[in-house]
């Protein structure tokens, strides 16, 4: 066996074991799973008669694409307590003793995280469909933007698994990914418009890494509102630039990071 | 013999603190050193660096003539590890966790279940194969960490306070796995605060605090330098100390110490039954009727406590504080 498919076996052998661990603990699906469901109620039902966005016809069709990206970036921030937990038990040590290399156990974990973020967007897109959310483009800009959702949720999964890794409590991990992903998924587009906001918050909201994502998505779905002026030129580079320098940047740092591991 | 482990001079600060201050140690195959010593010795930073988890600032180390810090992957190949904490998934069952270290082993997968299926056999597990991990008591889940570290059957295992918190009957438990492992021919470093722990399973000592090489040697050699027999005598009251002292002095060439509080009068003796008999002599000579007497062999607890200025096993207090 050549050493790159037994390190891809490697992988297979630790993406199971978070896979496993998702069908052994459904607790731990719960959050993920529910939080776009709640959400979508909240915002999308409860609210949505007093949240006007001008040139929406549907709120729902509006927030759905914010919603999905919210819904991952959740799921893919609980990695972070994951992997903390592994380094807190002294599994990351175990694993570290073994002949594999470290890539292996850190791609076969992101495999299983990436695993639990298309069940959480396919779970908000299944809300956003009842709510009224639809897709006004073609199949392939559908499946685009799906792609894009699951690439995005992938580089969050990396970052947080460098979180996880650099932080190694798992109260450590929980509280520094509610620090990070609530503000960054809330100012950005995912609720309203960046233009509906405040000036000072708005260059926050455009800059925001969410915003470019969100704002690619509306518009490979067709639900961007009909008085935006994004250009699609301009919004698919940047959210997959985003897209791209988190994951040039996460990995070689989270491999690093394994290898250099101090005691728990 | 070959050693299976050779450490040169290796070095590891943390900022201004120093963990290892040139801590060199052979282990000839299938012999067990014993690092001992308290909490900050070195002992979990000499296992991690042997163990390829941690670089030392300075130094060498080789097992089975392989480089850890140059070829880290070859050297893991021969080393199984068992931390100070269980390193088990707790999701899994006992089955699962020891077929998934086989599988990361690469020992194929149906290799990987067959060897499973006999080590939790070998360690009475039998039972609780196919329960999660986590129903498993802390006995149980010690010795599936430990069968974890087994599982391809490396010819050097490192073990990290291996029995730390556990009650007396998983303790005897895990050691008569470990002496098992070492009479097939593994060879094994451990690191202990247990001082029963080092003096049951281990041919060589290495005395260790902050970092630094106290003693080493056999049990055996170990309590031999801090004086070997010592002839004590308990007394009824303290008035007949002084004499006591007198008499212990003529009879020992001296060096008679007190412990007034105790009753006690103390000597280091060569020839400790001659020396008894005397003493008895003595005493009665002069009226004097002691609660106790008899030759005290010095015994690595003597050791550690001389070399540390610290009692060597840690109190339940301590043990429960750290687990």
């Amino acid at each position: 066996m050549s050493e790159f498919a037994a390190a891809a076996q490697d992988a297979w052998v630790t993406a199971r074991r978070g896979l496993l661990r998702g069908r052994r603990e459904p607790r731990l699906l719960a959050l993920p799973l529910l939080q776009p469901v709640l959400f979508m109620l909240l915002f999308g039902v409860v609210l949505s008669g007093v949240i006007g966005v001008p040139g929406v016809a549907s709120y729902p069709g509006f927030l759905t694409p914010g919603l999905l990206v919210q819904a991952v970036a959740i799921t893919a921030g609980l990695a972070a307590v994951d992997v903390a937990r592994d380094v807190h038990r002294g599994m990351l040590d175990r694993f570290r003793t073994l002949p594999v290399p470290p890539s292996a156990v850190l791609f076969g974990r992101t495999v299983s995280d990436l695993v639990r973020i298309s069940m959480t967007a396919a779970v908000a897109a299944a809300t956003g469909v009842i709510a009224g959310w639809r897709v006004h483009s073609g199949p392939a800009a559908a499946a685009a933007g799906f792609l894009l959702v699951l690439t995005f949720g992938y580089a969050v999964a990396w970052l947080s698994v460098l979180v996880g890794l650099s932080l190694r409590t798992p109260r450590a991990a929980r509280t520094a990914v509610l620090v990070c992903l609530v503000p960054v998924t809330f100012v950005s587009n995912v609720l309203a418009p960046e233009d509906t906001m405040p000036p000072w918050l708005r260059p926050l909201a455009e800059a925001n890494p969410v915003s470019a994502v969100v704002t690619a998505l509306r518009l490979l779905w067709g639900n961007e509102p009909a008085t935006s002026a994004a250009d699609p030129v301009s919004a698919y580079p940047l959210a997959l630039a985003w897209v791209a320098a988190a994951l040039l940047a996460a990995i070689p740092l989270a491999l690093h990071r394994y290898r250099r591991l101090p005691a728990p | 013999m070959a050693a299976a482990i050779v450490a040169e001079g290796l070095v590891k600060r943390y900022g201004s603190a120093t963990a290892l201050a040139g801590l060199s140690l052979s282990v000839p195959e299938g012999t067990v050193l014993g690092l001992l010593g308290p909490d900050r010795a070195g002992k979990s930073t000499a296992v991690r660096i042997v163990a390829t988890l941690l670089r030392p600032d300075a130094g060498s180390c080789l097992v089975n003539g392989v480089d850890v810090l140059t070829h880290p992957r070859w050297a893991r190949q021969d080393i199984g590890v068992c931390g100070q904490r269980p390193a088990v998934d707790d999701f899994l069952t006992g089955f699962e966790n020891l077929e998934q270290l086989g599988r990361l082993h690469r020992l194929g997968r149906r290799r990987a279940r067959s060897r499973a299926e006999e080590l939790l056999e070998r360690f009475h597990l039998s039972e609780a194969a196919h329960r999660p991990a986590r129903c498993y008591p802390a006995g149980m889940r010690r010795r599936l960490d430990l069968a974890g570290a087994l599982v391809a059957a490396p010819a050097v295992v490192l073990l990290d306070e291996p029995t730390a918190g556990l009650d007396q009957r998983s303790r005897l438990g895990i050691w008569d796995v470990i002496s098992e492992r070492v009479r097939d021919g593994t060879t094994l470093l451990l690191a202990t605060r247990r001082l029963e722990e080092a003096d049951e399973l281990a041919d060589q000592i290495v005395v260790l605090d902050r970092g630094h090489v106290l003693a080493r040697g056999t049990p055996e050699q170990l309590t031999r330098q801090i004086g070997g027999e010592r002839l004590q005598v308990v007394l009824g009251n303290r008035a007949e100390t002084q004499v006591a002292e007198d008499i212990l002095n003529r009879v020992c060439g001296g060096q008679a110490v007190v412990f007034l509080d105790q009753h006690l009068v103390q000597a280091p003796v060569v020839s400790g039954a001659q020396a008894l008999v005397e003493l008895v002599r003595r005493l009665d000579a002069a009226g004097i009727e002691p609660v106790d007497i008899g030759i005290h062999r010095a015994s690595l607890d003597d050791v550690f406590r001389k070399l540390t200025g610290q009692a060597a096993t840690p109190s339940l207090a301590d043990e429960e504080a750290r687990t």
